[in-house]
């Protein structure tokens, strides 16, 4: 199954072997899962008659046993091109890479099934982990499956469908009065006393594998290479990173000719901390305090990725910039309205920071796109039904409906 | 001065050997130097960089408060205070 060969050091370049082991025990630094790609045989006939879910790409992610693998069906999401939204941005071609029709909604389900996979081959007895919320559901939805107990950190301010769904899945949820990052330190602190796979923590090498097939999916459904732009919300900034990581992989097994993708990076103005540092030309990425955005799933005010993230969008040659809370929701209804996506507010991010870098000439206007929509609007009820104008209410006469119509 | 614990997650704390200890200092940076002081050089190695600045993937905590949004180690201390040192919380 896997070519796994060790977990490398991203900062000191330390190996070790691919056991449980989420940081460097040298200087601390994240440890990134290396394949011994040379053993690797694959080939575009190779994933003909493959199942329909990330599983296809199963040489290239970290499981050993095939049994443990938990699939409630995440990835091989729709690649839509929309020429609707392209001629009202004003952008040559433009493809929305649907990740909100996932099992639980969102992009999480991508690292989760790796992740509880992962913890079922450890031999962990519970999972769990901090979240903004996507994250929470996708792991109490795979923890089910597994018969795994799940525990889940989350900000109190976290939107109520949110919690509600991995409160439905059976998770335990551990509501902190505080920011993401404050749930984050606890449940970090937790995975010390406890032994539970806190997927994004203590499973984080082996979790970022999963996010990393959204690239895989789009070269495939690009017919095997890949687009020229890609926009991608960043809250932690694993995300980019895991998509910048997948194309490079593609290209090495020759599965896509040589990428001169750029990445570009969008995050919601109340939490910038990669794209402020872009816009001011920093290298260093200064933690946010106090998050303040609709865009709540990318509330991160201390990015775990964010250093890895500014460097792969200026290598990329690309860009990152954010958007007010007005511009995420013009967003999200500009893309409701063109192409009949519902995104939740960091689809909307997406969305809006596509509009402004066309618009300013960044992204050249005869270029190709892609935008990654990574969860559902469904998912952001409570703050979406605010900005909405509420139906007219008529009785049920023919007379009244024309008086209206 | 305060009298103060201080609890050490993951890695960190194979390197200390124990998990919490109790030490007196006036700042944050003296209290780090009590535990060089106390569990050596290899110790430092697992704080500092070679440039004696905090490892970038060392977070420190005061009751539950990230020292960057403090005064970094020049943070007063007082009695009671619980200090953490967690390594790598990835999040996200």
């Amino acid at each position: 199954m896997s070519h796994i060969k060790a977990l490398k050091c991203r900062e000191c370049g330390t190996e070790f072997p691919p056991i449980k082991i989420y940081a460097c025990e040298k200087c601390f630094g994240p440890l990134d899962a290396v394949y011994d790609l040379q053993s690797i045989e694959l080939t575009h006939t190779s994933f003909k008659n493959r199942r329909r879910t990330l599983w296809r790409y199963e040489e290239l992610l970290p499981l050993s046993k095939k049994t443990k693998v938990v699939d409630l069906g995440a990835g091989f999401t729709t690649l839509h091109r929309c020429n609707n939204l392209a001629e009202k941005i004003g952008v040559k071609k433009l493809y929305v890479k649907d990740d909100t029709v996932n099992p639980t909604g969102s992009f999480k389900d991508r690292p989760a099934t790796v992740a509880v996979s992962k913890a079922l081959e450890f031999g962990y007895k519970a999972v769990g982990c901090p979240s903004t919320g996507n994250l929470a559901a996708a792991t109490a939805a795979h923890a089910s499956k597994a018969r795994l107990p799940c525990y889940v950190f989350v900000p109190s301010n976290t939107e109520p469908n949110k919690i509600l769904q991995a409160a439905i899945y059976g998770a335990k949820i551990i509501a902190v009065n505080g920011t993401y990052d404050e749930a984050n330190r606890l449940a970090a602190q937790a995975a010390d006393e406890y032994d539970w796979a806190l997927v994004n923590i203590n499973l984080r090498s082996y979790y970022v594998e999963g996010s990393k097939t959204l690239s895989f999916e789009i070269c495939e459904q690009l017919v095997w290479r890949a687009p020229e732009n890609i926009v991608i919300p960043m809250g932690s900034g694993a995300l980019l990173c895991a998509i910048s990581r997948g194309l490079a992989q593609f290209r090495d097994l020759d599965l896509i000719g040589e990428t001169k993708t750029r990445i570009i990076g969008a995050q919601p103005q109340g939490c910038s901390p990669i794209s402020s540092a872009f816009k001011s030309k920093m290298d260093d990425v200064i933690p946010v305090e106090s998050p303040n955005t609709i865009a709540k799933s990318l509330a991160i005010g201390d990015p775990g990725d964010g250093i890895y993230a500014l460097k792969t969008i200026r290598e990329s040659g690309g860009f990152a910039d954010y958007a007010t809370d007005e511009e995420i929701i013009e967003g999200i209804k500009l893309l409701a309205k063109t192409e009949g996506i519902f995104t939740e507010p960091a689809g909307g991010v997406t969305i809006a920071v596509l509009k402004k870098l066309v618009e300013s000439g960044q992204i050249p206007r005869d270029e190709e796109v892609v935008c990654c929509i990574t969860g559902s609007g469904f998912k952001s009820s409570d703050t979406l039904l605010k900005t909405m104008p509420k139906p007219v209410e008529i009785m049920p006469s023919i007379e009244e409906l024309r008086r209206i119509i | 001065m305060g009298k103060v614990t201080i609890t050490l997650y993951g890695a960190i704390a194979k390197t200390a050997g124990e998990k919490t200890t109790s030490i007196e200092a006036p700042t944050l940076k003296e209290a780090i130097d009590a535990l060089i002081a106390k569990y050596g050089e290899s110790f430092k190695g697992r704080v500092y960089d070679q440039n004696d600045r905090l490892l970038r993937f060392l977070n420190i905590y005061i009751n539950g408060k990230d020292i960057r949004f403090l005064n970094n180690l020049n943070t007063e201390l007082k009695d009671n205070d619980a200090i953490s040192l967690i390594p790598a919380v990835g999040g996200g």
